[in-house]
């Protein structure tokens, strides 16, 4: 027979332990109240005859092109501004109550987002640039440095600080779309005007996402997505640094039946011999250092003295065809001659290059500037 | 003669273990073992591009092997060059695994041509990338549990196509330009600053070392990086050069240029990084040899002799078996103590590693066991368990290294070496329970082998194990409480994780109440540790399933699938067990258990 | 044995029972486990485990209906269960030490694991860098605070817990100099300007910021990565008539101001609350990646650290796997915002934090007696043992002895 009774009393005991246990896991609902010292950084909205409470709105016409994204807790404004082949910029425009750290702070902050050393404060005039806006003076700077972990190599940012905050207008990416865009950049900056006297109504919180958990992998979106196919280079078959034009198209140009097609190279678009000449069409995006860094360029290949920006003009000579603007530069009589167009053209610049020992580049150059006019846009 | 037969097993497979273990010339007169022993940072650790060109490979298509056009079986590391250097030949190779129809169709393959074809060429799938990048974006924002097939199938195409394309843009741009062209010319190196902005961008590796010997793995860059510095400081180095040749005689196919680049380029990160080299070349070998496919190989032999020892010569052929399965295991257990080095961890820090150790711990109970009883009963159980082990291992490889950096959360040796080692050993001997208990049955209810002593024997094995299951499996769930009162602020919060291990330490107290208040015998007791399988193949893959959690790991049909099954099969064992026993095979043979 | 009808109370020592309520066990946390992915952990614990009975509603009326024990029913039995058979069936001797350990370090274990299931009080702290707070707040509960800030060192605070909202009973508090009486009560609302809403119905506040917001009802969510934000409208009532009614919400940043009676107050919906004696000030929050990734290595907070009475100023470094303990209180590295700039702290309050440990000692040191004594009982027993004895079946505990037999 198994003990009954010492079982039961223990039993009891248990049971009215487990009661008591429950009863005080209920939810205490009583009002409590207690004393608090002064909170500095909690501001009551006051009554509505009082002014108008919170951060003052502004207002801002965000260029063309420029894609909206969700505000967040932290930005007033997000825009996506897409480029060619898949990059893209990010432009954030954000407030901060108080001064948001002087200018030597900002400077070096977005310094080191894009891994360059910081400046010391004699350097921050250097790097930035007044510019006067409808609502006050923006503070720019354009930076540009090694590639950050997100992608971007460039950022231009600005502030403009006013009595009781800070707003800073950022855009980062890469260097030649933050570089086109500049221009709209400045627009914004200047189209910028405070929604004064407009009951905004009282600030609500955004209803973002909630704080990111240690325990998990960040969701994911931090890396930049590579572009799956690389874009369609102008020529058929011929390699190039990819060229950033607008939907992969090229210009085309006729090659005079005499010209023997060559081998083309990693570098080249084509590649012509002309008798004992050769010419070498090439282009590269942006402006590659300049008009006069390119004619001295040549110059100094072909063994002649380089040119200031007075001399430019004796040094080179334009030619118009087909809508395009070409500028052509003679370097004959040095030891190796020369003789080049420079076309700049939907963000890039074009060289059409002709060299060779000096008979046949004089051989051959009507034929190279003829050649030229055939060249056109599709 | 018969008495020869374990020896003359036991040679065979050294021989041909040794062969999988000897270094490999390479094939043809480039020195691609060189170059797959250069070190680069990737996903956070320093590792062999031998690595990079096998994982990314398995990624892709499920195998390592490639066949190029006509037959000739390529090495990874051609692969890998030709992705790096040559991608328009790249482009060629079939390496896109893809399975789902819809997929297919979207592309335009799959039938006439493609009919039957799985594995695709980028080239082939060129024409459908803009179509299949705004079915990504479509599918993208759906949560993952709720993808369908063809959802899920779309997301994977794009992640490893862009994998491929940030191979390509890890030391060239994908239309191939020849870096050593410009690197004489400063003004061709700036005109070139775009195309290396999106190397930079887009690179998967990071190849250049930095110049201080000492440095750590942050500061390694990736090619593109490297460039950038050179054109604002105007200086190339010298490993960027050494790639910039490697680049060239690759594409120029200049088996000595080649050669000379690589030897420089090795000798000097082996001087300057002595311990980093000597890593990678480890890694490189322990790729190569692949022990854990030799010791598969090994546990089939193993379990197939056991299972004939059951029926003819059983003393021979049993012991052929264990050694066998004894090699298998010192081969498993080099291989996972080469992993453990190579990350500096305890054995288990993933799903793929607790599979290898599930494995290896059952067959290391099975040594043990069949040393007791010598009835080949272990050795086949322990086998077959290796084999299945090492599948799962092999499926879960293919999404990617399976050497990855540990999560902050679990960054800590202790915990990792006592909680997550406990409680796979608990795991691995449920497992092993189950196993035991389906040999058990198989061999009543089919066979005339279940004889009284190996009945008893069985279940004395099995009670055993379920005893050291219950006990590992508690005492790891403890250590696994402590280590979240540690991180996260309470011993037990009701994950699935954590719901999974205590339901097997419940089930395995549930077995041994059962036992010992005598609610079942033989029979049932080896229903229950069959039923021990289902419960830990929950516990093991469902709760990941499910997406939600501190360990989920997101949901793939195929494992899905496996586990569905699994779990059918022991439900029919189960099922099977339970015809009356005077109807079993073996009950002429023995008394009733 | 004759076969005679077993006492009730014998039930309580069978090992049926235990079996019983094990496989009962397993069968809640699987369903739990399943149910997790719609109603959260937070859902789940509160209808399975931390409850008597898991209740399923009747479709088409209100009436809950028990369709199977609870976590604190099963665990309360099988602690009863546990013990009786415990007491019944195991004399004291040194032979069985072990078991007695075992034993007693799992009721331990089970009984804490339920009183931290009633004590424990989990907050969180979101702090900027460079912000100092001296509270903590609650991860689900809200609270109506009603401020009185008229005196100039300090502010009165009176608390009304949100439960206390949604009855529509009338609070009254000796502080207070006027009724505070719930209009509507939402879980989770949405708040838009009146100014762009379409056709606003007309305002249920009267007086403050309310007037110009609409506040619609949206169903609760349990999701992980969704949050709630409650909403409610509040008439405060004076002796002499309304003072108006406010819309107070968790998303309004700012407390609504009014004067009354000659002092000013404030009100507000918050997360409730519980003020530290300490003050914690963020100095910096670190979030390392391992290169090239964004798996994380590290994620770091150091925070400085005074108290009230200004017995400590210290700086700490709260980072992963390593909590602060100080004040009864554990603080965990939990979260991160705002790119880096905000921590989140959890902060746990649970003062049967030691059980789990103690207990845990207990049944090692239970099973490893259990081990040792059966290990030498078989080595003095038999110099050779028989072949086919495992060694792990001496690892385990010691069967028990069968009061009937199995049929």
């Amino acid at each position: 027979m198994p003990a009954v009774n010492p079982t039961r009393r223990r039993m009891a005991l248990l049971a009215v332990a487990g009661i008591c246990c429950g009863l005080a896991g209920c939810r205490d609902r009583g009002v409590t109240s207690y004393r608090i010292p002064k909170e500095p950084d909690a501001e009551a909205a006051t009554a509505p005859e009082a002014a108008a409470a919170g951060a003052p709105e502004i207002r801002w016409t965000a260029p063309d092109g420029w894609q909206p994204q969700a505000a967040s807790a932290m930005r007033q404004g997000s825009y996506l501004v897409p480029g060619a082949a898949g990059a893209a910029a990010d432009v954030s425009i954000v407030s901060f109550p108080g001064t948001g750290g002087d200018d030597l702070a900002n400077i070096n902050r977005w310094r080191d987002q894009l891994k360059l050393t910081p400046v010391t404060a004699a350097e921050v005039a250097g790097q930035v640039q007044s510019v006067p806006g409808a609502v006050g003076q923006f503070i720019l700077a354009d930076l540009e440095g090694a590639v950050s972990e997100r992608g971007a190599a460039r950022i231009l940012g600005a502030w403009l600080r006013q009595p009781d905050r800070v707003w800073f207008f950022k855009m980062m990416g890469p260097s030649d779309l933050v570089g086109a865009q500049k221009d709209a950049f400045i627009a914004l900056l200047q189209s910028v005007r405070m929604a004064e006297g407009q009951a905004g109504g009282p600030p609500l919180a955004q209803a973002g996402q909630p704080p990111a958990n240690t325990n998990d992998l960040p969701r994911g979106g931090l890396a930049p997505r590579p572009p799956l196919a690389p874009p369609a280079a102008g020529g058929a078959g011929m390699n190039s640094i990819p060229v950033r034009s607008e939907g992969g198209v090229s210009l085309v140009w006729k090659a005079p039946a005499d010209w023997q097609t060559l081998a083309g190279s990693a570098m080249r678009k084509a590649s012509y011999g002309v008798g004992g000449a050769e010419v070498a069409i090439t282009a590269f995006p942006g402006d590659v250092g300049g008009v006069l860094a390119n004619v001295n360029r040549w110059r100094g290949q072909a063994g002649l003295e380089p040119v200031d920006e007075k001399g430019l003009g004796e040094a080179t000579a334009p030619i118009e065809s087909n809508g395009l603007h070409f500028l052509l530069v003679d370097a004959e009589g040095g030891s190796a001659p020369v003789v080049a167009a420079l076309l700049p053209w939907n963000g890039a610049t074009w060289f059409f290059k002709l060299t060779g020992p000096a008979d046949a580049v004089a051989r051959a150059k009507p034929s190279f500037i003829s050649f030229l006019k055939t060249v056109r846009a599709p | 003669m018969r008495k020869y037969i374990p020896i003359g097993a036991l040679l065979l497979a050294l021989a041909w273990v040794a062969s999988t273990l000897a270094p490999q010339r390479s094939p043809g007169p480039f020195d691609l073992a060189a170059f797959g022993r250069l070190p680069v940072l990737a996903d956070g650790r320093i590792k062999p591009m031998d690595t990079i060109a096998r994982t990314g490979l398995l990624m892709l298509q499920g195998r390592q092997r490639l066949e190029a056009a006509g037959g000739r079986a390529l090495a990874p590391e051609e692969w890998l060059l030709d992705v790096f250097f040559r991608p328009e030949v790249a482009d060629a190779y079939r390496i896109f695994r893809i399975d789902n129809p819809d997929v297919l169709s979207l592309f335009g393959l799959g039938s006439g041509d493609s009919a039957g074809q799985v594995r695709f060429s980028f080239a082939q799938l060129q024409a459908g990338l803009p179509e299949l990048d705004r079915q990504a974006q479509m599918a993208g924002p759906v949560e993952a549990p709720e993808r369908t097939a063809f959802q899920r199938s779309v997301l994977e195409l794009r992640e490893h196509l862009e994998y491929y394309s940030r191979l390509k843009y890890s030391l060239g741009t994908p239309d191939g330009f020849d870096l050593s062209a410009v690197l004489g010319d400063r003004r061709l190196l700036a005109a070139g600053r775009p195309g290396f902005e999106a190397m930079a961008t887009y690179s998967l590796l990071r190849a250049v070392p930095p110049s201080a010997p000492s440095a750590r793995p942050d500061e390694w860059r990736s090619l593109g990086q490297a460039l950038l510095e050179a054109v604002s400081t105007g200086a190339v180095g010298p490993q960027v050069r050494s790639y910039a040749a490697l680049g060239k005689a690759w594409r120029g196919s200049q088996p000595e240029a080649f050669n000379t680049a690589l030897a420089s380029s090795g000798s000097e990160i082996s001087s300057r990084f002595a311990p980093v080299a000597r890593r990678c070349s480890l890694e490189a070998l322990f790729n190569r040899a692949e022990p854990f496919y030799t010791s598969l190989v090994l546990y089939v032999a193993a379990f197939l002799l056991a299972v004939v020892s059951w029926l003819k010569w059983p003393a021979e052929l049993g012991r052929a078996a264990s050694w066998l399965m004894a090699l298998a295991f010192l081969l498993a257990t080099g291989g996972i103590i080469t992993r453990m080095w190579l990350e500096g961890r305890p054995p288990v820090t993933n799903l793929y590693s607790s599979a290898l150790f599930i494995g290896w711990g059952a067959v290391a109970l099975c040594l043990v066991l069949e040393r007791i009883n010598r009835n080949a009963v272990a050795s086949s159980a322990g086998s077959l368990i290796g084999f299945g082990t090492l599948v799962i291992a092999h499926n879960l490889s293919l999404s990617g290294d399976t050497l990855e950096m540990m999560r902050a959360v679990l960054d800590s040796n202790f915990w990792l070496s006592t909680h997550v080692v406990t409680v796979t050993t608990g795991y691995a001997s449920t497992f092993l329970a189950g196993f035991l208990a389906t040999i058990y049955i198989a061999r009543g209810v089919f066979t005339r082998t279940l004889d009284r002593a190996t009945a008893d024997s069985l279940a004395r094995m099995v009670y055993g194990i379920v005893c050291f299951a219950t006990l590992f499996s508690f005492v790891g769930t403890v250590l696994g409480g402590i280590w979240a009162d540690q991180s996260w602020g309470r011993f037990w919060g009701w994950d699935p994780k954590e719901n999974g291990a205590l339901v097997i330490v419940l089930w395995n107290a549930v077995i041994l109440h059962c036992r010992w208040g005598g609610l079942v015998r033989q029979r049932g007791l080896m229903c229950l540790a069959v039923f021990g399988n289902v419960v830990t193949a929950w516990s093991w893959f469902g709760t990941n399933m499910l997406g939600v959690g501190l360990h989920s790991y997101g949901f793939t049909s195929a494992a899905f699938q496996g586990l569905v099954a699994f779990v059918a099969i022991q439900l029919v064992v189960i099922g099977v067990a339970a015809i009356p026993v005077d109807k079993w095979r073996s009950s002429a043979a023995a008394r009733t258990p | 044995m004759p076969p005679s009808r077993p006492h009730p109370l014998a039930i309580l020592t069978s090992l049926r029972l235990t079996v019983v309520l094990l496989v009962l066990s397993i069968v809640l946390v699987f369903a739990a486990t399943l149910d997790q992915v719609h109603l959260g952990v937070w859902g789940v614990q509160e209808k399975y485990f931390r409850s008597f009975f898991v209740f399923r509603r009747v479709p088409g009326t209100g009436f809950l209906f028990p369709i199977f024990p609870g976590g604190y029913l099963l665990g309360g039995v099988l602690i009863v269960n546990l013990a009786a058979a415990h007491l019944n069936r195991f004399r004291l001797s040194w032979g069985k030490s072990g078991i007695w350990l075992t034993h007693i370090g799992l009721v331990l274990l089970l009984a804490g694991e339920g009183l931290s299931g009633m004590l424990q009080k989990d907050n969180q702290m979101r702090i900027d860098v460079g912000q100092t707070r001296r509270y903590s707040e609650s991860f689900r509960e809200t609270e109506l605070a009603v401020t009185e800030t008229t005196r100039p060192g300090y502010d009165q605070v009176v608390a009304i817990p949100a439960a206390r909202l949604t009855d529509g009973a009338t609070v009254q508090h000796p502080l207070l100099p006027f009724l505070v009486k719930p209009v509507s009560y939402f879980p989770n609302a949405m708040l838009r300007l009146r100014s762009q809403v379409a056709d606003p119905p007309p305002s249920v506040a009267t007086a403050g910021q309310g007037t110009d917001i609409v506040a619609t009802p949206i169903p609760e969510t349990a999701k992980q990565d969704e949050s709630n934000w409650p909403a409610a409208y509040v008439e405060l009532v004076g002796p002499e008539g309304p003072l108006g009614t406010f819309l107070v919400s968790t998303l309004m940043e700012q407390p609504e101001a009014f004067k009354y009676g000659g002092r000013s107050w404030r009100i507000a919906l918050r997360a409730r609350r519980d003020y530290l004696p300490f003050a914690i000030t963020l100095v910096k929050f670190t979030h390392d990646v391992y290169p090239g990734t964004d798996i994380p290595r590290d994620f770091a907070s150091t925070i400085r650290l005074r108290s009230d009475d200004g017995r400590d100023n210290r700086e700490v470094r709260i980072f992963m796997n390593n909590p602060l303990r100080y004040a009864g209180r554990a603080f965990y590295q939990a979260g991160y915002a705002n790119n880096d700039r905000t921590t989140v702290l959890q902060v746990v309050r649970n003062p049967s934090w030691r059980i789990p440990y103690v207990s845990c000692a207990l049944i090692v040191l239970g099973l490893a007696a259990q081990f040792a004594i059966h290990l030498s009982a078989f080595f003095r027993r038999r110099p050779g043992a028989p072949a086919g004895i495992p060694a792990g079946a001496a690892a385990g505990a010691a069967p028990r002895t069968v009061s009937r037999p199995a049929p």
